[in-house]
């Protein structure tokens, strides 16, 4: 082959080469959920249903991977007889869906789509708001992939999508109730408490609105972007923010009572257990801060890179780093207790403390789901294709 | 080797981009623009280099030594193969002259279309991604995030619904490929019929991609071709009538892109002084004697 060749081959290569790094529907860790019977698993376009107790699938929903469905990765909002769960819309489409599936089989009982080209493509209704065919029946260029969590309290589904719509939908019968639009990507489950519901998002600004309508009561801007859930202790709500700190803001008003500083961005807002917050940076750092003055106690980097907000169960604490590490932290100092390594993959996800258990999903790891008795010893590892 | 990676190309170029956006207005569609150009004009002496192994290459295929050589040994490729070297030789090319800048490029590249998907950020294990990427010491990088994703129609972080980039991505490739095409064609048909080939599956492989691409990406490639395209013409006059000429590319009786370029000898030899004079040149333009066969 003459030598100029290799270069209109190199140049082709380079065209497949590049074509690879970029990333086509966006994808990001499992979202996973539990009640006291099982264990729910959003991950690789299906939901599986999970028994706590042995590790065993129930159900599975779709039963075969669906590019119409395509990513199911939000974290399942889990009701007593019905799961909600959002997908990223038919593969490439960015057309979010949202299923309500029977809490028991993993049936579907309906779906509701974000834009018409979710809605022709699964048959399922348009939700209000949402997007009409553009020019010669053209999708326009929105986000409604639903990437963040679903949060369902009182039988109804609450739920934010990549273009900033937040909706509320009847869990049992998929009817809209409401939708609120904020400025940029809603990526976490709305947080509710009493009568509001607080909402984080790109746009660095955290929403508070009412829960029967969806109006907004205030909304405060943290001068950076806001990916994770908040938290929300005795009249106070805590954010993480990538202006690399966490904040506590007045929940009635949004006025900010005071700022702690961390290291990196902070994903999610913290756990809490008895007047302590216990939270994690990007770069690894896990402190324990005072909930009224905000006051660091303890920090301490017991492994990599972190983004999951941390599990709390009794005086333990459990957290996961970027190498697949799973740590066991006493509340106390943060010294550990235990480490226990995943075979592969990420701790991209918060634990799942149920009883006296603790179940991760390690991403892009061996498993799906890994159960851990609170000693460290590990009960069972869930894996569908085992 | 990707920490390497990273430190030297990735990270640099991210964190120059962020920087750039900052400067622009948070304009990421006028950042990736200037960026592009930016970048294509610091590597512009490796492509300077290529055009001009090209050229000398082209200019090599073209003489009649060349094609006595071919006649002579066409059936001994063993032999051809040695009076070719001889012919390199005694011309002063180096065959491989002409790719080994474009290697030289292509990291850069690499890395400056990957810092442009990372910046964009269009899902949360990207937007962790990112994080890792960004310096501490780069000023108000934690309130850039998310960056602006909207110009005209478009989401830059979703494909183009109205197929019009991806169609522009089309044109502008295959108008950089007859352009940087090098000479083939009268010296050797089953390599200019490759060439011909080439310049119609590339434009679409890659228009087909861009169909699936973020539309921020599809900006980068357009620019990129257009600025290849500014550099291939500033550095030695291009014929547009030859290059735009449709038929040409599917047998039309014309000689393919190995026409495209109007060679400037007399400049071409002051600058570049080519030990060419064992080399019997063509006495008349390649298209000429495209019509001549014909």
């Amino acid at each position: 082959m003459p030598p100029r060749f290799l270069l209109l081959f190199g140049l082709a290569l380079a065209g497949l080469l590049l074509a690879g790094c970029s990333r086509g529907p966006a994808q990001t860790w499992p979202g996973v959920n539990a009640d006291s019977q099982y264990v729910y698993i959003a991950q690789s376009q299906q939901v599986r249903a999970v028994n706590l107790a042995d590790g065993k699938q129930i159900w599975v929903f779709p039963a075969t991977a669906n590019n119409n469905i395509s990513q199911i990765v939000s974290q399942p909002g889990v009701g007593a007889d019905v799961i909600v769960v959002g997908s990223e819309g038919p593969s490439g489409s960015y057309s979010g869906i949202a299923y309500g599936l029977d809490r028991n089989t993993g049936t579907q009982k309906w779906c509701l789509a974000f834009d018409e080209k979710g809605a022709s493509s699964q048959n399922c209704p348009l939700a209000r708001d949402g997007v009409p065919a553009g020019p010669f029946g053209i999708a326009p260029a929105v986000d409604d992939r639903i990437l963040g969590g679903v949060t369902l309290t009182n039988g109804v589904a609450y739920f934010g999508l990549a273009s900033g719509r937040v909706y509320a939908v009847n869990a049992e019968t998929g009817k809209d109730l409401w939708d609120f639009k904020a400025e940029r990507d809603v990526w976490a489950a709305p947080l509710v408490v009493d009568k509001t519901i607080y909402v984080t998002s790109l746009d660095h600004n955290v929403y508070a609105l009412d829960l029967a309508t969806g109006h907004e009561n205030w909304h405060t801007d943290m001068g950076a972007a806001l990916a994770g859930e908040a938290s929300f202790d005795q009249g106070t709500l805590f954010v993480g923010t990538f202006g690399n700190r966490m904040a506590a803001l007045d929940a009635a008003t949004g006025q900010e009572r005071w700022s702690f500083t961390t290291q990196n961005w902070v994903w999610n807002g913290p756990v809490i257990g008895k007047g302590v917050l216990y939270l994690t940076d990007v770069t690894g750092n896990v402190f324990a801060v005072d909930e009224t003055t905000g006051q660091q106690i303890w920090m301490v980097k017991p492994g990599g890179e972190m983004r999951a907000r941390p599990a709390l169960a009794g005086d333990t604490l459990y957290v996961g780093d970027h190498d697949g590490n799973l740590f066991a932290l006493n509340t106390a100092d943060g010294s550990k207790r235990w480490l226990a390594l995943t075979t592969k993959g990420q701790i991209l996800v918060s634990p799942v403390v149920v009883g006296d258990s603790v179940v991760f999903a390690p991403y892009t790891g061996n498993n799906l789901l890994e159960a851990y008795s609170s000693t460290g010893t590990l009960i069972w590892p869930f894996n569908p294709s085992k | 080797m990707g920490d390497i990676w990273n430190l030297l190309i990735l990270n640099p170029m991210l964190n120059s981009l962020l920087f750039l956006y900052q400067l622009l207005f948070n304009n990421f569609t006028l950042t990736i623009l200037v960026f592009t150009v930016l970048i294509r004009l610091i590597t512009y002496p490796l492509t300077y280099q290529q055009q001009k192994s090209t050229r000398k290459l082209a200019e090599l295929q073209q003489s009649d030594a060349w094609k006595k050589m071919q006649e002579k040994y066409g059936k001994d490729k063993e032999k051809m193969a040695q009076e070719q070297m001889k012919l390199y030789q005694e011309a002063g090319v180096n065959p491989f002259g002409s790719c080994l800048p474009t290697l030289i490029q292509f990291p850069v590249l690499i890395g400056l279309y990957q810092a442009i998907n990372l910046a964009m950020a269009a899902s949360p294990v990207a937007l962790l991604d990112l994080s890792t990427h960004i310096y501490n010491f780069l000023p108000n990088a934690a309130h850039l995030v998310p960056l602006q994703n909207n110009f005209l129609w478009l989401n830059l972080g979703l494909p183009d619904p109205f197929y019009l980039l991806p169609l522009i991505v089309v044109v502008t490739t295959w108008l950089q490929s007859r352009v940087m095409t090098p000479a083939t064609a009268g010296s050797d048909p089953q390599a200019a019929q490759m060439s011909q080939s080439m310049a119609i599956t590339m434009p679409l492989m890659i228009g087909w991609m861009s169909l699936q691409f973020p539309s921020g990406l599809s900006i980068y490639w357009v620019v990129s071709n257009a600025v290849s395209v500014v550099q291939y013409a500033i550095a030695s006059p291009v014929d547009w009538k030859k290059v735009l000429d449709v038929r040409s590319m599917f047998g039309g009786g014309q000689p393919g892109p190995a026409s495209n370029r109007v060679v400037d000898r007399s400049k071409s030899r002051a600058k570049d002084k080519p030990s060419d004079k064992t080399i019997d040149r063509p006495k008349s333009p390649p298209k000429d004697k495209a019509k001549l066969k014909g």
